[in-house]
């Protein structure tokens, strides 16, 4: 078997952890309640970190926490206790960006420590300094490329993490702050207003009149069609962004390069028709235009998505989430949204191709027939070979 | 407390010679966010500096792929000419520490907002260390706090623009049509006005380093020059469309011959302190999410997924103690009203009546009017 890179998928919650583990995710990287860069993300009890790991590592996969704000001391001083509890838990790294938040888990615990990309380390020099400081490994910032990243590894003597998936900030990490000066919201604490994303007016130096742009806002990365880059390179991890995304995301992103990476790992190569089929599915979750942005060669002006972002952008929906199988017989499904009977709708297993099936039957859990369902209701729906709980239904938009 | 400023040019290094500012700060092209000068000008202005017994600093303080740091020549800047080197990217940092000599000047405005760090900065760089540019989102309690701490010099900007938002990426030529005279231009200036925001008239550059944008109003600590008596630098930015020549006046105001307010008056930009009083900028986040519907751990028992109305109310159980009848449940509602309920009728998902559960799975119990689906669901104490 080719070595590959771990595939480190994002965890907004506990469900989504599992839904990322069970589909092929090596990784997950999750926030506790507090010191994360998504406030607005559900995130982890201590609870729930510890039913987290433990549903992880059951299934050998690694968990990494973020603590990867740019603290100050007052967000410090609950860090030590935090960090211990990591340690009890058996958290598998810690993703800090911050001299300080270094310095305290290091004083706290014996957990390895992950550069957050927030830092922006972009070049072995820099590598080499953060190694200094205890890092194991850094999270590459979003403007180095796969070769560079490669050389990095190499010459600085650590693991290295690119981002191979997701929304981009357009700025460097941890340089942007127009949230905290016209919102009140520090963006490096976990309230970025998302200001890059929204229509501005430009007048030019020349000219009188404006411009409308959304000058700032990125396409989103997508490296799939690259991914053999990073396995020659030997890329310690390649990440998917989107702890705020929805199930289908974390379960469609987690399950194409998943596959990718070990249809690489038997046979060495990506010849294969398969790249057409994982290429096509990471169009069936939400997403802006994609790019490569830096991974091969500088990012130009065509990673500007310079357009306003629309929902629906895609042609598929989640319809829901199994909760239950019963063999033979039905499906429980938490319904996301609504669907109607006789409609055709796909149940995306954790490996292989998605099921199409007629809901030719659906039944409510008192099992009256219902002809058509409402979101946040449960229903049955006829069994599909090979469904298995947390599984993904999905369906093409009406 | 020293005067810093920026010069690009023989006349504002006359000026600020003239004007008694401490150290001038030259940016060369290449590796700085904001430099326009060659490095024969920057060499020069070095030496011209020296020559005038005036304090000069090369800033080097640009973010650096690894292509960009291995094009960085130090041997091209005529170091012996300057008292410091003023880097922000920790690799420039290493070069620096490894092929040169020169005192440092670390810029730390992006972030580092707490002790233990800036401590663990200061301990790296050691004798090296000439100063620490500290960032403007510290409050003034929280500046005197540090400077006392570390006890090495600090420096803190008190006039000028507010950089918001730095990429490579070219931005504004990218909204230009391919014959427009401007993408022939070294820089490229213009003023943003965002649908979000009542802020109008953010002002975005783009140059070689990429594009910029700056907040619509310039820092102002000119009125507060006496208590900052502790700093060990006050940087004044004179750059981009402002007037060098205003650099008499800032002195007058450090000199207290002039009022920070009568300055303000004269001073062609809007203005802010910034988070010079106070940093509050975490106090909205309660407001990003609902935290009622956010779980907390003690006496959990799961969330509400399906109400029908008259029938039953399905929960999935997550916590770690399963329901038996005869509990009494407490939920609380997404909008934040709290219901009890006794466990009186309790079924499995094949309707089967159950005594108890286990902790995992979904089980149906009698309907209590009132809970919404999404309300976390608690053993009533």
């Amino acid at each position: 078997m080719i070595k590959v890179p771990e595939l480190l998928a994002p965890a907004g919650s506990l469900d989504k952890l599992k839904v990322a583990v069970d589909y092929g995710a090596d990784a997950v990287y999750l926030a506790g309640l507090k010191f994360g860069l998504r406030s607005a993300a559900e995130n982890f009890t201590i609870q729930e970190l510890e039913e987290g790991v433990k549903y992880a590592h059951d299934r050998g996969a690694v968990v990494y926490t973020v603590i990867n704000g740019f603290l100050h001391d007052q967000d410090l001083a609950e860090l030590p206790e935090f960090v211990k509890i990591l340690e009890s838990l058996k958290i598998d790294a810690i993703i800090a960006s911050d001299l300080g938040v270094i310095k305290t888990i290091k004083d706290n615990s014996n957990i390895p420590i992950h550069l957050s990309t927030q830092a922006s380390c972009l070049n072995v020099e820099s590598a080499k300094f953060w190694k200094k400081q205890g890092v194991e490994r850094v999270v590459l910032g979003r403007e180095t490329s796969i070769k560079e990243a490669g050389k990095i590894k190499r010459e600085a003597g650590v693991e290295v993490e690119m981002f191979v998936h997701g929304s981009m900030c357009m700025a460097y990490s941890g340089n942007c702050v127009i949230s905290n000066f016209t919102q009140g919201r520090d963006s490096n604490r976990g309230g970025c207003a998302h200001s890059c994303r929204f229509e501005y007016s430009l007048k030019f130096e020349n000219e009188e009149a404006k411009k409308k742009a959304f000058f700032m806002s990125s396409k989103d990365l997508n490296g799939l069609a690259v991914l053999e880059e990073f396995i020659k390179e030997g890329i310690d991890s390649i990440k998917v962004e989107g702890r705020m995304k929805s199930h289908l995301y974390a379960g469609t992103i987690s399950k194409v390069y998943s596959e990718a990476l070990k249809y690489y790992a038997e046979h060495g190569n990506f010849l294969s028709d398969q790249i057409y089929e994982w290429e096509r599915e990471l169009k069936k979750v939400t997403h802006r235009a994609y790019a490569a942005s830096n991974l091969t060669e500088k990012a130009d002006a065509s990673t500007i998505f310079n357009e306003r972002e629309s929902d629906p952008n895609v042609d598929y929906i989640m319809i829901g989430n199994v909760i239950d199988t019963v063999k033979d017989e039905f499906m429980l499904v938490e319904v996301k949204n609504a669907f109607e009977k006789n409609q055709t709708l796909e149940l995306l297993p954790f490996t292989g191709a998605a099921v199409p099936f007629k809901a030719n039957e659906i039944t409510g859990l008192d099992n009256e027939s219902v002809d058509r369902t409402k979101p946040s209701t449960l229903v049955k729906v006829p069994w599909v070979e090979g469904a298995a709980k947390n599984n993904i239904l999905r369906a093409q938009r009406c | 407390m020293l005067v810093v400023t920026y010069i690009q040019n023989m006349k504002e290094l006359g000026l600020a010679k003239e004007h008694g500012v401490s150290e001038v700060i030259i940016s060369p092209k290449g590796p700085s966010r904001f430099g326009t000068l060659k490095d024969s000008e920057v060499n020069e202005l070095g030496r011209q500096a020296k020559e005038i017994g005036l304090k000069s600093v090369l800033e080097l303080d640009a973010l650096l792929t690894e292509q960009e740091l291995l094009n960085v020549d130090l041997k091209s800047y005529e170091l012996s000419n300057f008292d410091a080197l003023r880097v922000q990217d920790p690799g420039l940092l290493e070069l620096v520490l490894h092929k040169t000599k020169l005192p440092v000047q670390l810029i730390l405005e992006g972030g580092n907002h707490n002790l233990p760090g800036l401590m663990e900065w200061r301990d790296y760089l050691g004798p090296r260390l000439d100063r620490m540019v500290l960032s403007i989102e510290l409050p003034k309690d929280k500046l005197q706090e540090y400077k006392e701490a570390l006890s090495v010099p600090v420096e803190f900007l008190v006039l000028g623009r507010i950089l918001l938002f730095y990429t490579p990426r070219n931005l504004l030529s990218a909204m230009l049509p391919e014959d427009d005279e401007l993408r022939t231009k070294p820089q490229i200036t213009a003023v943003g006005e965002s649908e979000e925001s009542p802020h109008k008239g953010f002002p975005v550059l783009e140059n070689n380093r990429g594009t910029f944008m700056f907040h619509i109003k310039h820092q102002f600590l000119m009125e507060h020059l006496s208590e900052l008596q502790f700093l060990d630098a006050a940087r004044v930015d004179l750059r981009f469309d402002s007037d060098f020549e205003l650099i008499e006046k800032v002195k007058d105001v450090f000199n207290s011959k002039m009022s920070g307010k009568e300055f303000k008056e004269i001073y062609p930009f809007d203005v802010i302190k910034g988070f010079y009083k106070v940093n509050k900028s975490d106090v909205l986040f309660k407001k990003l999410k609902n935290s009622r519907i956010q779980r907390k751990d003690e006496n959990y028992i799961g969330e509400v997924l399906e109400i029908k109305k008259g029938s039953h109310q399905a929960i999935r159980l997550k916590g770690r103690t399963g329901i038996q009848k005869g509990m009494k449940l407490l939920f609380i509602a997404p909008e934040g009203k709290e219901f009890s309920c006794p466990v009186v009728e309790l079924k499995n998902t094949k309707l089967e009546d159950i005594e108890k559960t286990t902790d995992e799975g979904l089980v149906l119990m009698n309907y209590l009017g009132g809970v919404w689906v999404k309300s976390q669901v608690y053993i009533q104490e």
